[in-house]
């Protein structure tokens, strides 16, 4: 009997270019570091048939200053926590902040809707590789997780429920305002 | 034809954007006991997909591919003729509009559950039966064509003549087709599908991964040798030709079967090689001996015959011993099994073919020499009848394959088990009966370093993509014992299977651990 320890091996032999549609994604391809980015996330179904009542984002470490965006209709809430490293910021030292955000209202299965946050990514996230933010939907009777990270050298379209990610890419040496 | 197309797209387009279609509902639902059978199923999807395989697994074991009809997200297929009452198993798969092929299986019960859901031993009898007939087609070809040679090398130890060489040939000739038709009936066997199947390239695919494919390899380079050493003359070139045919042809009964997997595997392998080889110059020499009784010098030839074949019968005798020793074990577990029959029917025409054969050496064979005018055909009736024996001991002997051993029969079914380690987690599966067919799934978890892990839900996913069975999903629930369970989940076919665990550890991280079990029949 082999072992094989590959994560999430689902045997699908095909080459993927874009993203998964019926996923829940960004609508950005690109942060930069250390500057302030604006994420969306998008949301396009609910659990199996029933309505997204919450939509949770769970930030990553070395993503720090995370404001969500208000949105009408929804109630949002935001969990703080301390950081593993502290950042700085403009001279300052950042040791708490914005780990988890939570948007509670409904969005029946069949609409589609976005969810805005800031973000800024530090030095701590490595520049050329995927950043990915694992994302819960809740509904009354279950749950959609978009939670699963590739391993190395795995393609996300080999997941069954990849996480949203997009690519850290680093900032220009010159011509940064602050 | 359409979906054999439509299967070849997906296979070798590379796609873009894929967006998986879910299923969203069933009707009947999964696991629903309905009072009669339903005048169709239907799946419906989150978005417009395009049916690939809905192949339905009766509470009989047989299976039967439905014609699906697709209108938007909604996937119908009528069930017609369907009657028998007990579990249903509809292993499907669809592809969406972008071509990423989804699938998974929905179990339903008409009246009550079967108390011995859809089991492997059922599936497909007639393509098993199709293919035990040509693997006799196989053998007696390879026989005919490694036994030309290896006559011509050590009993004519001379230039074979033209009847014999013409024989050969067709012989090696046919072993090619009917080779390739094996490993396609194979595939047919295991996926359990209809005859036409084989303008398919399913069949084929699930043939060419069954050891079978190996023997069919080995057969036919063996009658391709066989019919080279024939054309070399007479030097040792070809005398070593026709060893190396030998050897190729004992170890292609080797290569596949039940008798080889017997364990101990050390003693079984050998003992299968010495008793193919014994056998392939015994039914071998026939027909050339035939040929030969009608020359100048058939005493000689005749002498040459017996003193390689005597030892040769030996051989033949221990082995077999041996074999049927590994097979069945004690006696009792013959007795009334179909394995048990076989086994005797060709034990009597053994009995009768040595004695028929004890005859021509120990009679007919002086009475030869002694030049007697009635001794030649006699002795020429007496190998016709070997001839004819000998094919029905090879027509039984592939008839095996039809039949479990005993030892499968007999042995408690052990559970099965299985260990995935990983840095962060590791896995004990231990699945019960630990063979093809209704199994419970018992699951124990813990970290890497061996701390207590308890996922707040566990998943485990069985797949079989190499036999076109999409996952079969089971939730887990953790018991009292500290454990996971899961099922009973029926896992239609022996072989290879997929298992993957999906364990949720927080709201946001998740672990999957994925293994190959090999499932015994």
């Amino acid at each position: 009997m082999k072992h094989i320890l590959a994560i999430a091996v689902l045997a699908l032999p095909f080459a993927a270019a874009t993203k998964a549609a019926a996923h829940a994604t960004f609508a950005e391809r690109e942060v930069v570091q250390n500057q302030t980015s604006r994420l969306t996330l998008r949301v396009p179904h609910g659990c199996g048939d029933e309505a997204t009542l919450r939509v949770r984002v769970q930030i990553p470490e070395g993503v720090i200053a995370t404001q969500p965006m208000v949105k009408a209709g929804w109630e949002l809430q935001t969990v703080t926590g301390p950081y593993a490293n502290a950042h700085a910021i403009h001279g300052n030292s950042v040791t708490e902040g914005v780990r988890e955000i939570i948007w509670s209202g409904e969005l029946p299965d069949a609409f589609y809707d976005e969810f805005v946050f800031r973000v800024r990514v530090t030095e701590e996230v490595p520049a050329g590789a995927m950043l990915y933010i694992p994302v819960v939907q809740e509904c009354a009777n279950g749950a959609e997780r978009w939670i699963e990270i590739p391993a190395a050298g795995q393609d996300s379209h080999d997941l069954e429920d990849p996480a949203p990610g997009v690519m850290v890419v680093p900032a220009a040496p010159a011509g940064h305002g602050h | 034809m359409r979906h054999a197309l439509i299967l070849l797209l997906v296979l070798f387009m590379p796609l873009q954007a894929l967006a998986h279609a879910q299923l969203r509902g069933a009707g009947p639902a999964d696991g629903a006991v309905l009072d009669a059978m339903p005048g169709n199923v239907t799946l419906t999807f989150n978005e417009p997909v395009a049916p690939l395989v809905l192949r339905l697994f009766g509470p009989d074991g047989a299976a039967t591919d439905l014609v699906g009809t697709a209108e938007n997200a909604v996937v119908t297929a009528a069930l017609r003729g369907v009657l028998v009452e007990g579990t249903y198993l509809l292993s499907w798969r669809v592809v969406s509009a972008d071509g990423h092929p989804v699938g998974g299986t929905l179990t339903f019960h008409i009246g009550a559950p079967s108390a011995a859901p859809p089991t492997p031993a059922d599936l497909a009898a007639g393509a098993a039966r199709m293919a035990s007939a040509l693997r006799f087609l196989l053998t007696a070809t390879v026989v005919v064509a490694v036994g030309a040679s290896l006559f011509a090398a050590f009993v004519i130890r001379g230039q074979a003549g033209p009847q014999l060489s013409r024989a050969a040939l067709v012989a090696a000739s046919a072993t090619l087709p009917a080779g390739v038709l094996v490993v396609g009936v194979q595939g047919l066997d295991m996926l359990s599908l209809a005859p036409a199947a084989l303008l398919t390239p399913q069949p084929w695919w699930a043939g060419l991964s069954a050891p079978v494919t190996l023997t069919v390899i080995l057969s036919c380079m063996a009658a391709v040798l066989s019919a080279g050493a024939l054309r070399c003359g007479t030097g040792p070139v070809r005398d070593a030709f026709a060893l190396v045919a030998l050897l190729l042809a004992a170890l292609s009964f080797a290569a596949s079967g039940h008798a080889a997997a017997a364990p101990p595997r050390a003693v079984a392998l050998p003992a299968v090689t010495l008793h193919a080889a014994a056998l392939v110059f015994w039914m071998g020499s026939l027909l050339p001996l035939l040929f030969a009784l009608r020359g100048a010098d058939a005493a000689v030839i005749l002498h040459r015959f017996a003193a390689i074949a005597i030892p040769a019968v030996v051989v033949l005798v221990l082995s077999g011993a041996t074999l049927t020793w590994l097979q069945a074990g004690t006696s009792t577990g013959l007795m009334g099994s179909a394995y048990g029959i076989v086994l005797a029917a060709k034990l009597v025409l053994v009995a009768i073919l040595l004695g028929v054969a004890a005859r021509n050496r120990f009679v007919l064979t002086p009475a030869l020499c002694e030049a007697q005018p009635q001794a030649a055909p006699h002795l020429r009736r007496a190998i016709r009848a070997e001839i004819v024996l000998g094919l029905a001991i090879l027509a039984l002997a592939s008839g095996f394959r039809l039949t479990p051993p005993p030892r499968a029969l007999a042995a408690p079914v052990a559970p099965l088990y299985a260990h995935i380690h990983t840095d962060r987690a590791m896995a004990d599966i231990r699945l019960t009966p630990g063979r093809a067919g209704p199994v419970t799934v018992m699951l124990g978890f813990q970290t890497g370093d061996f701390a207590e892990l308890v996922p707040r839900a566990a998943e485990v996913i069985f797949a079989q993509p190499a036999a076109g069975i999409a996952p079969i999903r089971q939730q887990a629930l953790r018991g009292g014992d500290g454990l996971w369970h899961a099922g009973p989940v029926t896992l239609p076919l022996a072989g290879d299977w997929e298992v993957t665990l999906r364990l949720l550890i927080t709201d946001f991280e998740s672990m999957i651990l994925t293994d190959t079990i090999n499932l015994p029949d």
